[in-house]
């Protein structure tokens, strides 16, 4: 498979990751009650590997 | 004036009337000039004989067979020459687009990828921090970003390709000399 040809297969591919992606991502925020604040009162420190210290 | 300064001459001038067939003449008087001179004529005597380069360059101009192009073709080309400083950026702007949007297309791919990796790589931590309910919706968010960077990097190939084969055809109908 060559990444750099245009390939159906990679494109299907990539529409699946997307397709899977989404319900993936609405079923876990379902779950979350659609809670915007409980993933930003997290103060930004969920999201990302490394910890982010705003400064608040 | 010696043969070679003679056919030198007319070409020169064949050359500022634009005659396609030049060569055809300059053939054509080398060798009555050769035969002159193998009747035992000097190269002198010969050019003398056959009038000189103003009288055979008239004598080739109200030739039947001489080809000289269209006097509005060579106006056209003297115009395209002339207004080249104009169309000329104009060109290379248009030329410039699809290589600029190839390099755009092929940025948000590498963010998309970037941001994919780092969201999934996040996404593990999550769920020994946070839970697993919030990486669930990272990870997910991850594969869509990196289902993104791949259609991204697709239509990117795309592009390349259709741009390598543009240049191609470019190439060929420009190269009538055939580099």
């Amino acid at each position: 498979m060559n990444l750099f040809k245009v390939n159906s297969k990679i494109i299907i591919l990539a529409l699946v990751l997307i397709a899977a992606g989404v319900v993936l991502a609405l079923v876990s925020y379902s779950n979350l009650h659609f809670d915007v604040s409980a993933l930003i009162n997290h103060g930004g420190t969920w999201y990302a590997p490394i910890k982010w210290d705003m400064g608040y | 004036m010696d043969k070679q300064v003679f056919l030198k001459d007319l070409q020169k001038q064949l050359k500022k009337f634009g005659v396609n067939n030049a060569s055809d003449y300059l053939d054509y008087y080398s060798e009555y000039l050769d035969d002159l001179i193998e009747n035992g004529l000097t190269e002198e005597e010969a050019v003398q004989k056959v009038g000189g380069v103003k009288k055979v360059l008239i004598e080739i101009i109200s030739d039947n067979d001489v080809e000289i192009p269209q006097t509005s073709d060579r106006l056209k080309s003297a115009l395209l020459i002339v207004s080249l400083p104009v169309w000329g950026p104009l060109l290379f702007a248009l030329y410039l687009i699809p290589i600029l949007l190839i390099v755009a297309v092929l940025l948000i791919a590498l963010s998309f990828g970037i941001a994919g990796v780092w969201t999934l790589v996040g996404s593990f931590i999550v769920t020994f921090k946070i839970g697993v309910l919030s990486a669930g919706l990272q990870f997910g968010i991850s594969l869509v970003f990196i289902g993104l960077a791949i259609l991204s990097e697709q239509l990117f190939a795309g592009m390349s390709q259709k741009l390598f084969s543009f240049n191609k055809y470019l190439f060929k109908k420009f190269n009538v000399r055939g580099i």
